[in-house]
């Protein structure tokens, strides 16, 4: 029968495996692309990759040497994690092609329809894009005219 | 006496100004679900940039004060800490809510959190000018193994397995080599990339690491939302302040013991309180009363925890190793305005670390009014707040602050992929602080580093270089110990599991 020790954590040794291949290949490739550098460039980042390929392979020793445990991952929906990465991608691409503020509200109104788990009536639908253009206005106008930031104007628009 | 005049400075209208909307900015964030101190110091860091650098300080002194103190209504009135250094409230803060007493518990919270922050305050004043006179006598060598000294301790001391936390280190220290090098100017890693040659800019991989990550847990569930606390009686300030009296010797250790953890670099507000409240329940009559509503927990915990806000400052401001994760990012917001950390804080650049430090105990003071208000009047509406609106608004000011360091869209790209990035090696055990620590001392150790290696290339001794001088070796006996301090406490709670099983 399952401890309440074990319910609450998983194995971790296939996870360690994963990041301690992945820390190896890193820190090789830190030392391969370090070779065209100069001995004091290279100097800094040969040493600490090597300190990170011998970390990472003390970890792959270790997960085969005892068992250790780590905590269960935050459950949830993967769907919603994965659109918000995607919005937050496209939208971090589409400042230049958009603008700011058009990319800004687009992608809020994509962000609020992932975070939102309840039906959506009228009301809310008027009341939340109301409240996210106030908060995004807001900013906009702290940056762009207070704080003088130059905020793209989108390449896009330009061409129209 | 002229450091007092510096310090007047902070009294002006507008610093006064940015002092309480920082104050009530950090509160306010803190006490929204899921977001930590470190959160909300770093996705308001940008909004301090157009500003002069003593009140971009002052702000961020005061959002950092706000948000410490902000955590603790989450975790008296609906269990839940708003922040780590929270934790330890729950254990009496949320029994007395249960019994009716949550309104006293927030006015005690807040009085402990002035106490604890003056008393942080003071000592940064008092000791950290000090501990600059001994700093001057450190050369590039001990920079070099100082900066390794708080990779090693915040690599130990963060949650989860140290040899993950070095490994997080070692990607920080590794991506901070990214661009042009400190010293030789060689372009390395940027792969032709016209945009890497700059490097990966501190702040926004800082906000990617921080912030992203709990963006994407926020939409997986709909539940992270806190129930609205029941009303409470009102402020209680009498009732609170004989409670304080009676506790005053409990708050004063617990205020000392906040200020000597967070000196110690990478031990934070969890700790200490967690420390503070153990000593507080060994110390106390009442004992048996810990964990059912005892008034002295919460001022122990609270007491310490704000207490961390100005301990921190002082290894941040005297060596640069930041002593609490929001120490990282404000370093970084020094780093951005030309600021060296180090001795010169204190002879350079003096009169903007005493407006500072002014500030912050302005902040301090401010923190009573304004957190006992929104306590009672603003606490019910913020928690309330829909995702629908929280995450979207989140996202936005990620977006428009690191867009706004160096106007560059690039850096937003670099900022989300960091924040991916920091997710999933979150999910693997891989913290985001020793990453972040690990980029913030990158070139401060790569200077001390290839300076040392030059020098003992010179004299015939690189060795010679590294561990000839007393300074250098106390601090790398410091190293050791912190990095066998995890193997020996790990050993140690193996010890028993495993006598208990042969037997």
């Amino acid at each position: 029968m399952a401890t309440d020790h074990e319910t609450s954590t998983l194995d971790a040794r296939p996870s360690d495996r994963v990041l301690a291949v992945v820390m190896i290949v890193i820190a090789t490739g830190a030392i391969v692309f370090s070779r065209d550098m100069s001995i004091m460039a290279s100097v800094f980042p040969r040493t600490i990759a090597t300190l990170l390929l011998v970390f990472s392979a003390a970890l792959l020793i270790k997960s085969f040497v005892v068992h250790p445990r780590r905590a269960r991952p935050e459950p949830g929906s993967v769907g919603r994690r994965l659109g918000l990465i995607a919005v937050m991608l496209v939208w971090s691409f589409a400042l230049k092609w958009l603008g700011f503020l058009a990319a800004s509200l687009i992608s809020a109104a994509a962000l609020a329809v992932l975070a939102h788990y309840h039906a959506w009536t009228p009301r809310r639908v008027g009341g939340y894009a109301i409240a996210l253009a106030a908060i995004i206005g807001a900013f906009y106008t702290l940056f762009a005219v207070v704080l003088n930031v130059p905020l793209p104007v989108g390449l896009l628009w330009r061409q129209l | 006496m002229e450091n007092l005049s510096f310090m007047m400075v902070a009294f002006s209208p507008i610093n006064f100004l940015l002092a309480v909307l920082g104050v009530a900015a950090g509160i306010f964030i803190e006490a929204l679900p899921g977001l930590s101190a470190t959160m909300a110091v770093a996705v308001l860091v940008p909004v301090t940039f157009g500003m002069p650098p003593e009140a971009a300080l002052i702000m961020l002194g005061a959002i950092y004060t706000g948000a410490i103190y902000g955590g603790s209504y989450a975790a008296i009135l609906v269990n839940t800490p708003g922040t780590p250094a929270a934790i330890a409230t729950t254990f009496d803060g949320y029994p007395m809510a249960q019994r009716g007493d949550g309104d006293l518990a927030v006015t005690l919270s807040t009085m402990s959190s002035m106490v604890g922050g003056l008393v942080g305050a003071l000592a940064l004043l008092t000791l950290a000018p000090l501990l600059a006179q001994v700093a001057l006598k450190f050369g590039s060598v001990e920079y070099f193994w100082l900066a390794i000294f708080g990779l090693t301790l915040i690599s130990a001391l963060s949650e989860g397995s140290a040899l993950k936390g070095f490994i997080g280190a070692g990607l920080g220290l590794l991506l901070s080599t990214v661009g042009v090098s400190v010293i030789g100017a060689d372009i390395r890693y940027a792969f032709g990339s016209q945009f890497l040659l700059g490097g990966v800019e501190v702040i926004s991989a800082l906000i990617g690491l921080y912030c992203i990550p709990v963006l994407i847990d926020l939409v997986a569930t709909p539940s992270a939302h806190l129930e609205p606390p029941e009303e409470g009686r009102g402020i209680r300030f009498g009732e609170g302040l004989s409670l304080m009296w009676r506790g005053k010797f409990n708050a004063l250790r617990s205020a000392i013991i906040g200020t000597a953890v967070a000196i110690l670099p990478g031990a934070g507000g969890s700790i200490a309180s967690l420390v503070s409240y153990s000593e507080a329940r060994r110390t106390s009559p009442r004992s048996d009363q810990f964990g059912k509503g005892e008034p002295d927990g919460v001022i122990a915990t609270e007491t310490a925890n704000n207490a961390t806000v100005g301990g921190g400052f002082i290894p941040t401001f005297v060596l640069g190793i930041p002593g609490t994760p929001p120490d990282a990012v404000i370093l970084g917001a020094l780093l951005v305005q030309g600021f060296r950390t180090g001795p010169e804080m204190f002879t350079t650049n003096v009169g903007v670390t005493y407006t500072f430090i002014g500030g912050l105990f302005i902040a301090t003071l401010l923190m009573l009014p304004i957190g006992l208000l929104i306590g009672r009047y603003a606490f019910k509406s913020i928690v309330s707040i829909p995702k629908a609106l929280l995450v979207p608004s989140i996202a936005f000011m990620t977006i428009i602050g690191t867009y706004a360091i160096r106007n560059n869209p690039f850096d937003v790209v670099v900022m989300v992929v960091l924040g991916v990035v920091g997710w999933v090696l979150s999910r693997y055990g891989v913290k985001p602080s020793p990453i972040v620590l690990g980029l913030i001392l990158g070139p401060i150790a790569e200077q001390g580093f290839v300076q040392g290696y030059l020098m003992g290339n010179a004299s015939g001794s690189v060795m010679g270089a590294f561990f000839g001088r007393p300074l250098s070796l106390a601090i790398i006996a410091l190293v050791l110990l912190s990095v066998l301090f995890p193997l020996w406490r790990a050993w140690r709670t193996r010890s028993p599991k495993e006598t208990a099983n042969g037997h």
